[in-house]
């Protein structure tokens, strides 16, 4: 009889825990998703795809640099410094790994930032250049070149513009609670985003020297 | 090492910071969103101050500056519709008295982000964007038709056509010049075929989501009058699960299933759960005859220029 009911009893308590595994199952999925998890995960890939356009958009920008630097010195040949200059910065661009690793490393990123940053300033100056001639300006592939380099720079202005708002959008998951719990336990951290301090190196006026 | 990990992330995340979790619990989600709302206001009103607002869009011309006739305005709208309804790509044109503090290029983007011009997933939408007093102009252009209306294009277009007729004192001949010109462009281009009737259709997509919210609910308190409660309970979740994996939601079926069913199972009234005002998807419809977005996004393409 005492068997018979231990070996029920045991049979209670393992539909019992089976059925709390049950529930346990069904409700991790709905904490996890409730405090944040998948909203990480969104915020993570459109990262991703944010900076993917920003990369994007820099290397449309380095494609155009060849073109760009021989149509100048068709007119403009003696201007050794600037096309060194642009030369330069452009193959320094081209030797930072853009890896996706890139975003979880700050140091790297704020390199990435600064080699292309410079070019900016190496391509601004070089159009600077270019208004002193005025045969240049008038050349039809110059100006064709000159639309596509602005162009360019306004789509890299939209990408580093949307990424940093998802960068914002993501890094406020990471930090406030509940989500920073999940954030922690998975790993997640801050993302490195563009600073007002890079934005106004950018935007600061080529100096023109003679 | 992994079970040290573990350990290390459990003690910093439950040991002690539970008491104090448990202490901020009740306030923190309170506080946290009295001070988000607060930001949020205050940011809002800055924003407002600062930046020009961006029109609604109720029709392919608008002109906040009073420099086209109507008739002239007309002209433009009706030819502008004619593209739309034989390419498919949304054109439409602004005219506003000035974008300060921003640049042109700026305040376009807010623009064409708002108003969404162009096919959803085809992304053919122009923006011709002009700021009297500054001056200033911009072709805005969707992803879609950045390979045909090229930066280069664009720009030969405003330097070529926009700039002449403006600095002469002629807004229509030089509008007009420019939507002949992106219309030759356009037309050269292949683009999928304009589908009929795109702006109902664009409204009477509903949301998947807010139907499996609603449905079990609904379902569930007829079948409580018909079943009784406990069988009741059983088939709700099961026709909210069924149809959830009809729809490609099984997970989220099933669990909305799960709490209908045990509220028609065991809760004293479904019709105060229905009662909370859950919204269907879909929004605000728009009228018959205005325009509006068709969902094109933009990436910053395009060309301006100053006359």
């Amino acid at each position: 009889m005492g068997l018979m009911y231990q070996i029920k009893s045991a049979k209670i308590s393992r539909t019992f825990g089976s059925m709390l595994a049950g529930a346990l199952m069904l409700l991790v999925p709905i904490l996890l998703g409730g405090c944040g998890y998948n909203t990480l995960q969104r915020g993570d890939e459109e990262i991703k795809s944010a900076w993917a356009e920003v990369l994007n958009q820099y290397q449309r920008r380095a494609d155009l640099v060849p073109n760009l630097v021989n149509t100048v010195k068709g007119y403009a040949s003696h201007e050794q410094q600037v096309f060194e200059e642009v030369t330069n910065a452009r193959s320094r661009v081209g030797q930072i790994n853009v890896s996706p690793e890139l975003l979880n490393d700050e140091a790297g990123f704020q390199k990435f930032v600064q080699a292309q940053g410079q070019m900016t300033g190496a391509l601004s100056r070089l159009i600077a250049v270019a208004e002193n001639y005025p045969d240049l300006k008038a050349d039809g592939a110059f100006r064709d070149l000159q639309a596509q380099l602005e162009g360019t720079e306004n789509r890299i202005a939209v990408a580093r513009k949307r990424y940093i708002d998802s960068v914002k959008e993501y890094n406020i998951t990471v930090r406030s609670f509940p989500s920073n719990l999940i954030a922690m336990l998975f790993g997640y951290s801050t993302k490195p985003t563009f600073t007002v301090e890079n934005e106004q190196a950018i935007a600061s006026p080529p100096k023109v020297e003679f | 090492m992994v079970d040290d990990a573990w350990s290390e992330i459990f003690r910093r995340n439950f040991e002690y910071r539970m008491p104090i979790l448990a202490l901020r619990k009740r306030w923190q989600p309170a506080l946290l969103n009295v001070l988000v709302l607060l930001c949020g206001w205050v940011l809002g009103i800055g924003a407002a101050v600062a930046d020009q607002t961006v029109p609604s869009l109720s029709a392919r011309v608008t002109d906040l500056t009073s420099t086209l006739s109507s008739e002239q305005m007309g002209v433009l709208e009706k030819r502008l519709a004619q593209m739309e309804a034989e390419k498919g790509s949304q054109f439409a044109i602004l005219l506003v008295p000035t974008t300060e503090p921003e640049t042109i290029e700026q305040y376009s983007l807010r623009v064409v982000e708002r108003w969404k011009l162009g096919r959803k997933g085809v992304d053919d939408g122009v923006l011709l964007l002009l700021a009297m007093e500054d001056r200033a102009m911009r072709i805005e252009v969707g992803y879609g038709l950045e390979g045909a209306l090229t930066d280069a294009l664009s720009s030969r277009i405003i330097r070529e056509i926009l700039t002449p007729e403006l600095r002469a004192g002629r807004p229509f001949e030089a509008i007009s010049g420019a939507v002949d010109a992106i219309e030759k462009v356009l037309r050269g281009e292949e683009l999928p075929p304009p589908i009929a009737g795109r702006n109902s259709q664009n409204s009477s997509e509903s949301d998947p989501i807010g139907f499996i919210l609603i449905l079990p609910f609904i379902l569930g308190s007829v079948l409580r009058n018909l079943l009784g409660r406990p069988i009741a309970g059983v088939a709700t979740f099961g026709v909210a699960a069924a149809v959830g994996a009809v729809m490609g939601y099984l997970m989220f079926g099933a669990l909305v299933g799960l709490v209908a069913g045990l509220f028609v199972a065991f809760g004293s009234s479904v019709s105060g759960g229905r009662g909370r005002g859950s919204s269907w998807g879909g929004g605000s419809s728009s009228s018959g005859g205005g325009f509006s977005g068709g969902g094109g996004s933009f990436g910053g393409g395009g060309a301006s220029g100053r006359w």
